[in-house]
């Protein structure tokens, strides 16, 4: 929770920085941004490659546990797809560009932003926001309703971190390694997936 | 196009690899921290944009609900999955306790 509201404290004073027109920043053009995005990503790859606690259970644990991440993917687009029917001013590929970051939004949106443009960035920014919060306050609903995985299929990329804590407090203790495989197979194919499906799609 | 493919998967293996072999040593807690400050960099910057784009701002509460919409899909999606495959393969009917995998 306190991850969350830094990173929601950050894009308000850049909101605030922006509207004084106080600094000039054109994001999307950026080479400076497009290295911190490498940084970030090879960042990311640190995080999940040192996690030991998954490394250390996966060698014995039962090939069903990537159902859970395919669960995940598969879930979401599915919903997204069907969701974005409604958004008539929202096509289906950009809807399902926001899907796929599995609410890793600090990741998704600087990518989309890069690669389509600010609009779509921010609908990823808060569209992936929304996901991790929802996860964070009705872990123990959605576990009570849809069974043990649904915290973990609802907190997606970041089931390996942020959300973790609750998911293991809905799920039990004994869902923790399944909840750290998701989260980390999710987290290593959002920046691989969004610039994969926007190429193949033709953004 | 900026971010090309090539430069995030080697980005991502690389730092998976090098995570991977330090990840006994305690200085992994610095790239958690480098980790908190580029994201908040980054957020910062797409702040700024929205503030500068008057029309982004002004469009802010639809492009919210835009978002909302597409959060209820996603989740809605991938926790009814859930609930199947949890009923196929993960629930023990024996007990509710011991290891799922």
């Amino acid at each position: 929770m306190k991850s969350t509201l830094f990173t929601v404290a950050a894009f308000t004073v850049g909101i605030l920085t922006g509207l004084s027109q106080f600094l000039s920043f054109d994001l999307a053009g950026s080479h400076m941004v497009e290295y911190l995005v490498y940084l970030l990503i090879f960042l990311v790859g640190v995080g999940v490659g040192s996690n030991s606690t998954v490394w250390v259970f996966i060698k014995r644990v039962h090939f069903k546990i990537f159902l859970v991440p395919l669960t995940v993917i598969i879930g979401t687009l599915a919903g997204t797809i069907l969701f974005s029917t409604v958004l008539p001013s929202l096509s289906v590929g950009d809807s399902v560009t926001v899907g796929l970051g599995f609410g890793y939004y600090s990741l998704s949106s600087v990518i989309i932003t890069q690669l389509d443009g600010e609009e779509l960035g921010i609908i990823a920014l808060l569209a992936n926001l929304m996901r991790e919060i929802a996860t964070l306050l009705f872990a123990p609903f959605f576990a009570r309703i849809f069974g043990r995985l649904a915290p973990i299929a609802a907190g997606g990329a970041t089931a390996m971190d942020t959300t973790l804590p609750v998911i293991v407090k809905s799920s039990g203790e004994e869902y923790t390694v399944v909840a750290l495989f998701s989260g980390m197979v999710l987290t290593l194919l959002v920046p691989i997936l969004i610039p994969f499906f926007m190429r193949v799609t033709g953004h | 196009m900026r971010i090309k493919m090539l430069y995030v998967l080697i980005s991502l293996s690389s730092g998976t690899l090098i995570g991977f072999l330090i990840r006994k040593k305690k200085a992994s807690g610095i790239f958690g921290k480098a980790t908190s400050g580029i994201i908040f960099v980054l957020l910062f910057l797409l702040g700024m944009t929205v503030g500068m784009n008057e029309s982004l701002f002004k469009n802010l509460p639809t492009v919210g609900l835009k978002a909302l919409v597409l959060t209820l899909g996603g989740i809605f999606g991938s926790v009814s999955l859930s609930f199947v495959i949890y009923r196929l393969f993960f629930r023990d009917r024996n007990s509710n306790r011991g290891s799922p995998v």
